[in-house]
């Protein structure tokens, strides 16, 4: 080069000054993910035990991803409002839910609006057998009282949403001449102050959503649906005791839409069980009650799910 | 005593520099997020809650609790000078405090908001620190049929809101009840009046209506009397009023109204899922069936504004009593500062008043100062806002069509709601021009949810026996207020329409 | 008679709207148990209730008409706004071009990103609105979209519409000024 023309020089020198300096921020926005907040829709109100995850996760996770996880509470039809607000949003992986047992209940028999393949599981992280409360103060003291009684008159149980395994578990003892009728409460405070208040008798639950209750002696438990007897509940009757022996877990999944990226899905599903192997979600999962175990990462998620759809589908109340 | 030692503790807990400095925070971004339409208090305090994942739990409680006071209040301002609603409980606002500040009476509407807050806040915040245990048991008292009744007592207010009409005010009603039933149901799970549109699906938000109805419909309104000034108009605000707040003298008329809406606005906020809007919605109800001034309610009344204010703010109390007496959270706010006590490790319950009693108080200190906190920082604010009045419309109104649109796109990140809110804007025109009062249609997009599910769970529960909703004492009371409320002004209407005719008929020829 | 079609031209085209309402109610699908009613219960009787009050309104227009001869008179306690006295001067134009305005700026954003079109937005609307004072208008345009583009995606995290092709350069490159990364 030989000064010919130094203002042509000077003049490529910065086009080429400055798009290096935009191009690496531009790349960047492109090839980084997540390249904004990543949207937690919570299809549950805020409060409960998908909520209380959802906002455990995030703290977790953030810092490992470097994004916000901002927290979208959108209650009702049984998660299927929220999973409609998953499943409508672009599928870049900057969308994701929290997926619950009751939410996959709706899918069964394939009368779901979606199919359990539109979704891409990042891992199951929590899973804690259901069981019936009641009142402190109640006047049944044994599981066996509470059955009797709802062979003679109507008992109400509170519970999530029609559909679900906590309508299936409700069926089961109906089958055998029982009399509970499922009331669905969505809100996780309105489903403990109708059986605080004595709205409804019954409420279905998890040990560890409800622990506040039953440290203070609002709440006890009176019957667990699960193989094993409870943590830290080992004298409550196990519902297949009493000749119900469908089991179905509360477990709580975190999913995507099928078709994301599965770049994006491996990064999220990373940050899940890095999140999942912690010392903090460890003592999370016992705090809850949960089972030990209660972890299954992604690779083996979707089987579990699709094992659980088949029971549920098997159990469907014919009505 | 004891409790005033406790909550002198609480006190001493708040006032060290940085739970000051938290307070001051948290009062300043509630005030924030109230303002925007679209970025609810709610959402505010759920973009808060990982700020406060690595401070201690007090300086955490301190600043949701004070975003959740101030975030009550922001809202009014726009309501009440723009027409915008920042919150859906500040709805009720724009039925008297705009009119007021179409009078030029900014100031004073927004001085009488700020003392239905500060009475409000302070008188909730003092029946939850002496009452919190029996108050919390109207929490379980109230169930589906209950709620359902109260909700529907909100819905009655529309007739006073009727203005000319009844039957279009009802119509009008109607439109928004079946609004708010677009997507998926909230019981059963089926897809109501979408046409197979994915985004009617995801349903239509009482906001997009909200902000839409009101915010871009009354632009469209000015625009179309060519943003003529209106004689005495919104735009002078400071002009021709020196004093902002009204006299003790008018304050103590209003005492009946005052006590009539902080005890709804505690009562609803207690009540698990009601929270401040039905509280707004319930105290301006019954301000316009039983209120001295009834008469003159939505033509840019104080007591409309004191009634919906004071209501909302007092249902800040009320709500905690729940959340911290039985860890039962009565609202979208309170089941986030329950998930903050959580992140702490601290179940909310009885038994938190004796193991963490220092933290309780502290929160109940923080109601207090962030009630008076929030008051002095609207009465700052008053002035400079009104000033902007003073600015031409036109260029007002760009700002409140982009405001109105960022606000409702912060909500869901959904470029599809723009549409959505213009062409509720458009709709808001048209009702106007037409003779369909708005408020119902909004009112009914707000509550319509809530009285349906409300209604079905009842069915459900009572196996379709709608009797009881008349048979339990709560809500059969509740009913019978809003039937009596509904009653009276359509007697009314028929012995004039009576009379009217009885003497066009005597007329000669 | 046009001027009677007029007056329950509203009301009747609601009714229509309901009538089409009621069809697609009967088209939710009802898959609930025995004994219980269905998600399309509420929906119906509220779209009954508001075909009744249309087809009321409409008949006691028409027939308040008859009763009171010629001059469409108002009733006590329930007149209809479109009385030519009560409505203010139309400003059709400005109305149009204002509505227009909004309406464009929707469909514009997602092409121009969102400051961009706030900043045309926010200077074309005054003018629109008889302000003609362009230089004042856009820089308020400017700044109240600097403002807001730092409120939002600095300070509250929400990505709004950055734009398409040049737009989205441009947004991108603003958004660096700012110091998002």
């Amino acid at each position: 080069m030989d000064d010919r023309n130094p203002n042509a020089l000077r003049r490529s020198l910065l086009i080429a000054g400055s798009t290096l300096a935009l191009a690496p921020r531009l790349a960047l926005a492109q090839a980084k993910y997540p390249s904004r907040p990543v949207d937690f829709v919570v299809p549950w109100g805020p409060g409960g035990g998908a909520d209380q995850l959802a906002r455990r996760l995030g703290s977790l996770i953030e810092k490992d991803l470097g994004t916000s996880l901002p927290i979208l509470n959108i209650a009702g039809a049984t998660g299927n409002t929220g999973m409609t607000k998953l499943l409508s949003a672009p599928p870049d992986g900057h969308t994701m839910a929290v997926f619950i047992a009751d939410t996959l209940g709706t899918l069964a028999g394939g009368k779901g609006r979606y199919k359990l393949a539109d979704l891409a599981p990042l891992g199951i992280m929590i899973r804690q057998p259901s069981g019936f409360f009641v009142k402190a103060d109640a006047k049944w003291k044994t599981f066996d009282e509470l059955l009797a009684d709802a062979k003679k008159g109507e008992i109400k149980v509170g519970i999530t949403g029609f559909g679900g395994p906590d309508e299936m578990h409700v069926v089961k003892f109906n089958e055998q001449g029982a009399k509970f009728r499922p009331v669905p409460f969505a809100k996780p405070g309105e489903r403990y102050a109708s059986v605080l208040g004595g709205h409804a008798d019954v409420v279905i639950e998890q040990a560890g959503d409800v622990r506040s209750f039953l440290d203070s002696k609002q709440m006890r438990p009176i019957v667990f649906f699960a193989d094993q007897p409870q943590v830290g509940y080992e004298s409550i009757a196990l519902a297949k005791q009493h000749g119900v022996t469908l089991a179905i877990s509360q477990f709580r999944a975190i999913v995507m839409r099928a078709g994301t990226d599965p770049k994006h899905v491996a990064t999220m599903a990373a940050a899940m069980d890095k999140a999942a192997q912690s010392a903090e979600f460890k003592k999370y999962l016992a705090d809850e009650l949960a089972f030990a175990d209660s972890y299954i990462p992604a690779a083996k998620a979707g089987p579990f799910l699709a094992e659980q759809l088949a029971l549920i589908d098997a159990n469907m109340p014919k009505s | 005593m004891e409790i005033l030692s406790l909550l002198a503790t609480g006190f001493a807990q708040l006032f060290t520099p940085v739970n000051l400095m938290v307070l001051a925070a948290g009062l300043v971004l509630g005030m924030l997020v109230a303002v925007l339409p679209g970025l609810t208090l709610v959402m505010g305090v759920v973009l808060a809650l990982p700020f406060t994942y690595k401070m201690g739990v007090a300086p955490a409680l301190i600043l949701l609790t004070a975003m959740y006071v101030s975030g009550t209040y922001g809202g009014a301002i726009t309501a009440i000078l723009f027409r915008i609603p920042g919150e859906p409980m500040d709805v009720p606002l724009i039925w008297d405090g705009y009119e007021m500040a179409k009078r030029g009476e900014a100031a004073l509407a927004l001085g009488w908001s700020l003392v239905a807050a500060l009475v409000g806040g302070l008188v909730s915040a003092v029946v939850m620190v002496l009452l919190a245990k029996p108050v919390a048991g109207i929490a379980l008292a109230f169930s589906t049929p209950e709620f359902f009744a109260i909700v529907f007592f909100g819905l009655a207010s529309v007739v006073t809101l009727s203005g000319s009409s009844l039957a279009n005010a009802l119509i009008s009603l109607c439109l928004g009840l079946l609004i708010a039933t677009v997507g998926v149901d909230e019981v059963y799970g089926a897809d109501r009046f979408t046409f197979g549109q994915p985004f009617l699906q995801d349903g239509i938000e009482f906001l997009l209506v909200m902000v839409g109805a009101y915010g871009i419909g009354e632009v469209l309104t000015r625009m179309s009397t060519g943003f003529a000034a209106p004689e005495g108009g919104a735009g002078q605000g400071t002009g021709r009023f020196r004093t902002a707040f009204p006299s003790l003298a008018q304050i103590f008329a209003l005492k009946a109204t005052f006590a009539r809406s902080t005890a709804t606005g505690i009562v609803v906020g207690v009540v698990p899922g009601a929270g401040a809007t039905v509280s707004a919605f319930v105290a301006y109800g019954l301000e316009s069936q039983y209120g001295k001034n009834r008469a003159a309610l939505g033509s840019g009344a104080p007591e409309g504004i004191v009634a919906a204010k004071s209501a909302a703010t007092a249902s800040v109390g009320g709500a905690l009593v729940p959340l911290l007496a039985m860890g039962i959270p009565g609202s979208g706010a309170t089941a986030i500062i329950l998930a903050a006590f959580l992140l702490h490790g601290i179940q909310p319950g009885p038994q938190v008043f004796v193991a963490n009693a220092e933290l309780v108080y502290t929160v109940f200190a923080t109601v207090f100062a962030a009630v008076i906190g929030m008051c002095i920082l609207g009465y700052f604010a008053i002035r400079p806002l009104c000033k902007v009045l003073d600015a031409p419309e036109a260029i007002v109104s760009a700002f409140v069509v982009v405001f109105c649109f960022v606000g409702a796109f912060a909500a869901r990140n959904n470029l599809s709601d723009l549409n959505v809110i213009a062409a509720f804007g458009v709709l808001g025109f048209l009702f106007e021009r037409y003779g369909f009062p708005i408020a119902p249609l909004v009112l009914g997009t707000i509550l319509g949810p809530l009285a349906e599910t409300n209604f079905m769970t009842t069915m459900v529960s009572f196996d379709n026996d709608w009797t009881v909703f008349f048979t339990r004492p709560i809500s059969g009371g509740i009913l019978a207020f809003a039937a009596a409320g509904l009653a009276w002004p359509l007697a009314k209407a028929v012995w004039k329409r009576v009379h009217d005719s009885r003497r066009a008929h005597a007329r000669p020829g | 008679m046009p001027s009677k079609l007029r007056l329950v031209l509203p009301h009747g085209l609601l009714l229509v709207a309901t009538l089409f309402l009621y069809w697609a109610a009967t088209r939710i699908q009802v898959n609930v148990g025995a004994g219980r009613i269905g998600p399309d219960a509420w929906p119906k009787a509220i779209i009954v209730f508001m075909g009744l009050l249309c087809a009321w309104e409409m008949a006691r227009r028409l027939v308040m008409r008859r009763r009171d001869g010629a001059a469409p008179a108002i009733a006590p306690g329930a007149g209809a706004g479109d009385d030519p006295q009560s409505t203010p001067a139309m400003h059709a134009g400005k109305l149009v071009a204002g509505a227009g305005l909004v309406f464009a700026y929707v469909i514009a954003v997602p092409w121009l990103g969102f400051f961009v079109a706030t900043v045309v937005f926010l200077a074309a609307f005054p003018w629109c609105g008889g302000m003609r004072r362009p230089v004042l208008t856009t820089a308020l345009g400017l700044a109240g979209g600097l403002a807001l583009v730092i409120v939002f995606m600095r300070v509250a995290y929400i990505s709004l519409p950055l734009g398409e092709g040049p737009f989205r350069a441009l947004s991108l490159a603003l958004l660096s000024a700012i110091g998002v990364s």
